[in-house]
Parts: C-alpha cells; sequence; structure tokens
C-alpha cells in the first residue's frame, strides 16, 4: 500500500510513561542465563532501565491521564477532535474498543469516528495512514492517534528474550488538516506467513485462556513463559529486521527520489539497539541522525515508540524532514516520510 | 585467528563443545541472544563491523564459517 497526502501535518506528540523505572541490572536474578552474559548483552542490546506499569495500570488510563492534561493545558479542545485511532495489543476490554471507552471518558463530539487499530511496532504508520486518509477524506479537521502498549502484564519476567526490551508508555499525537501544503507518503507492506513470529498464543477465539494456558514452560533458550504471554522467534525476527526492513527502506527512499543524507532524523521503531546501529550502518548515516534513547531510558513501546521517539528528540528536531519506519508483528513494516516544524506540544510526562 | 574466535565463542559458552560441532545453532550450542554476544565480542576483537545481513545461521554455523566472515568483515574494515 501507497499514498500520498499533500496538506496533513502533525501538530502535537505527548507521551505517557509510567513513573516506575525498572533496571536491567536488577531484572538479571530472574533469568537462568549467566549473569555476566546478561551483562555483555545489557552492552549490545542497550538494556539499561524501562518503564513498567503498575499492575492493573492500562494503556488507556495512561492515554486518559495524558489527554487530561492537554485538555488542561488548552492545548487540543475535545471538540475539535473528529476521529480517535487507537493502536495497541493492550486494549482495556476483548468489546467493547477502547477508543470507544477513551471517548466515553472526556467530552468528545458524538460524530467523532473511533476505532482501535489491533498492532504492534509498524501500527503507527498505518494509524498515521488511517488518520490522514480521514482528514483527507472527510470534512475532519483533526485527528487523535492513541497509540502505545503495557506489555508488561503480557511478558514474563522470566523471559530474558522479550522482558528487558519492552517499554510501557502510552503516546497521543494529534494530525490536523492543513492549508498549506504539507506531504505525508506513507508506504506499508505485509507478509502474514510470519504471522507467529511475534504472537501471544492464548487469549484469542482460537485458544482461549485457561490455568493450562498460563502455566509457565522453559524453551530451548531458558526463557521461561507461559502461552499467555508473548513470544517472539528472536532469529527469524532478527534476519527480517536486518534484510527486508533495510532493502525496503532504502527503496522507499529512491522511490522518493532521496538518499538517506536528505533526511534529517530516521525516527526507527526502536526494538533494540543492536537491531538499530545496523540498521543505521546498513543505512550509511550518523548516529545523531537514528535516536536511540527510547529503548536505552524507557523500553520499547511498540506502537508507541516512534511518537516517543519524536516526544524525546525535541527540540533538536523542530523544522526537519523525517522519514518513520515501523517493522514488527504481522509480520508488517512500513514507512512515513514528513516534515515535523512548530509542534504545539511535544514532551514525555510520568504518570 | 581461530583460536581467537574459539576464546570468544567459550567466553560465551564455556561449557560448549565448540571444536567438535559442524553446527553450532543445530546443535544448540548458541540460542540467538549468544550470537548477539559473540557478534559484538567479535567486533571488539577484531577491530571489525558485522553488517546485520551477514548475522545468519549459515555464518555462525562453525568455527570455519565464523573465520571466513571475520576474514571477510577484516578485509572490508580496511577498504
Amino acid at each position: 500500500m501507497k499514498a500520498s497526502f499533500s496538506h496533513v501535518r502533525i501538530a502535537g506528540v505527548l507521551s505517557v510513561v509510567p513513573s516506575r523505572v525498572s533496571f536491567f541490572d536488577d531484572e538479571v536474578v530472574n533469568y537462568s542465563h549467566s549473569p555476566a552474559n546478561s551483562r555483555k548483552l545489557k552492552m549490545a542490546m542497550g538494556y539499561d532501565q524501562h518503564r513498567v506499569a503498575e499492575p492493573g495500570v492500562t494503556t488507556s488510563d495512561l492515554a486518559c491521564f495524558g489527554l487530561q492534561r492537554l485538555f488542561d493545558e488548552h492545548q487540543i479542545d475535545p471538540a475539535s477532535i473528529g476521529a480517535i485511532f487507537f493502536v495497541s495489543q493492550t486494549p482495556d476490554y476483548v468489546v467493547p474498543p477502547t477508543s470507544a471507552y477513551i471517548h466515553g471518558k472526556f467530552a468528545f463530539p458524538q460524530d467523532t469516528y473511533c476505532i482501535d487499530i489491533n498492532d504492534g511496532c509498524c501500527g503507527y504508520i498505518k494509524a498515521l495512514y488511517e488518520a490522514a486518509a480521514c482528514l483527507s477524506c472527510t470534512a475532519t479537521q483533526r485527528a487523535l492517534i492513541i497509540a502505545g502498549d503495557v506489555l508488561s502484564a503480557k511478558v514474563s519476567i522470566h523471559d530474558r528474550n522479550s522482558y528487558p526490551l519492552i517499554g510501557d508508555a502510552a503516546t497521543i499525537t494529534l494530525l490536523e488538516k492543513t492549508a498549506v501544503p504539507s506531504p505525508l507518503d506513507i508506504e506499508i507492506f505485509y507478509d502474514g506467513r510470519g504471522y507467529d513470529k511475534l504472537m501471544i498464543p492464548a487469549g484469542g477465539a482460537r485458544l482461549a485462556c485457561s490455568t493450562a494456558t498460563a502455566e509457565l514452560q522453559t524453551d530451548e533458550d531458558g526463557n521461561r513463559r507461559s502461552a499467555n504471554h508473548l513470544v517472539m522467534q528472536g532469529r527469524d525476527v532478527f534476519a527480517f529486521t536486518q534484510t527486508v526492513v533495510p532493502e525496503f527502506m532504502t527503496a522507499f527512499l529512491v522511490r522518493h527520489d532521496l538518499t538517506p543524507e536528505d533526511i534529517d532524523v530516521f525516527l526507527l521503531h526502536q526494538a533494540n539497539a543492536f537491531i538499530l546501529d545496523r540498521l543505521r550502518a546498513k543505512l550509511g548515516v550518523g548516529k545523531e541522525k537514528v535516536p536511540d534513547l527510547v529503548i536505552r531510558k524507557f523500553g520499547n513501546s511498540s506502537s508507541g515508540s516512534i511518537p516517543m521517539c519524536i516526544a524525546t528528540s525535541l527540540p533538536t528536531l523542530d523544522g526537519v524532514k523525517a522519514m518513520a519506519c515501523g517493522f514488527g508483528v504481522g509480520l508488517s513494516w512500513g514507512a512515513a516520510l514528513f516534515e515535523l516544524k512548530h509542534l504545539d506540544f511535544c514532551k514525555v510526562i510520568d504518570f | 585467528m581461530k583460536s581467537k574466535i574459539l576464546s570468544v565463542l567459550q567466553s560465551v559458552s564455556p561449557e560448549a563443545d565448540f571444536v567438535n560441532s559442524s553446527n553450532f545453532l543445530a546443535d544448540g550450542l548458541m540460542d540467538s541472544f549468544d550470537v548477539v554476544i559473540i557478534t559484538t565480542s567479535l567486533e571488539e576483537v577484531f577491530q571489525i563491523a558485522i553488517p546485520g545481513d551477514q548475522i545468519t545461521p549459515e555464518n555462525y554455523a562453525s568455527l570455519d564459517q565464523l573465520a571466513d566472515l571475520v576474514m571477510r568483515c577484516t578485509v572490508l574494515a580496511r577498504s
């Protein structure tokens, strides 16, 4: 899927993170691996600290906290919002959509379009597409993308492959129609054959949660998790990020008659530092063009990681040409090309 | 070079028999996260950069293949 929009801009980004900080050094005791190897992994993967929500806190709790702050600060008038796109793999309920729940918490108009997008690391790119299409094809002037996850509840603390990576967060992006040209180009691809490379096996209609699915099992790498937890086929996912993703990024740039030098900042999904560093090397750009603070200080918040990247990289990002790239669950991957300037708000706040 | 590579491997998995294995991954001597540690250690020891697309099961299957990989990356680093 390839789309170009001409009069849509990102007007603001707010990220909400739990105030609780968890340190990798303190978590090493939960893993069956040798502490020495875990320390080496810490350096390679960028494991340092990440944000973990208190039990019972949901993605919508973080999002509603952020929305209330924006309304209190008069950054957004809820009456002006024509659509809400909630991107997450951790909805409050199976039914109803969390976007409807959030809609009911505030004074949004009744004709505000609300929809959930069940997606992860490429979810922000997909929501950008959905929101931009909505703004371009309807009378809607402003839309919200609420993207993020509280994956700490879905990842085993004994899983060294996943737990140190994840960071709970909810992000709020304000998208608005512009009078002056403001291009936004988006491409999204899928390979559904890789649907099981990143998955939570239990909890849907195919395998309901039960006592059996909650039982911890030890995998061949020594990680302990249950079928209720997120499982990642690390080797396959890594191969995907180092072959499909860089080829796509290069082709995307070529299709837009650009080189990596033309891009001021690459807002890459914050998978881990090892992957980011190798993608950066493949692009042939300096470290300053590929921010990785999110993975080092906050953790990977799946669909929230790109807006987290924006929120943590300002003020240096003001007035820059940005290429965002998401990749992961699906498998799916995509990119967006846009200019970031004069944002109404752009910050990270603690919940 | 091979002895240096072997030292790196043994520092990650001291109990594994890398000398007599013809396929480290298939024989369960290293998992995907060991690969990460080994990669960064090789980069440090040999002062090379291993491109992401070279981190494949084939290139990490044996001592010979790892030596070939290090050699290729050394040439790349010098060019």
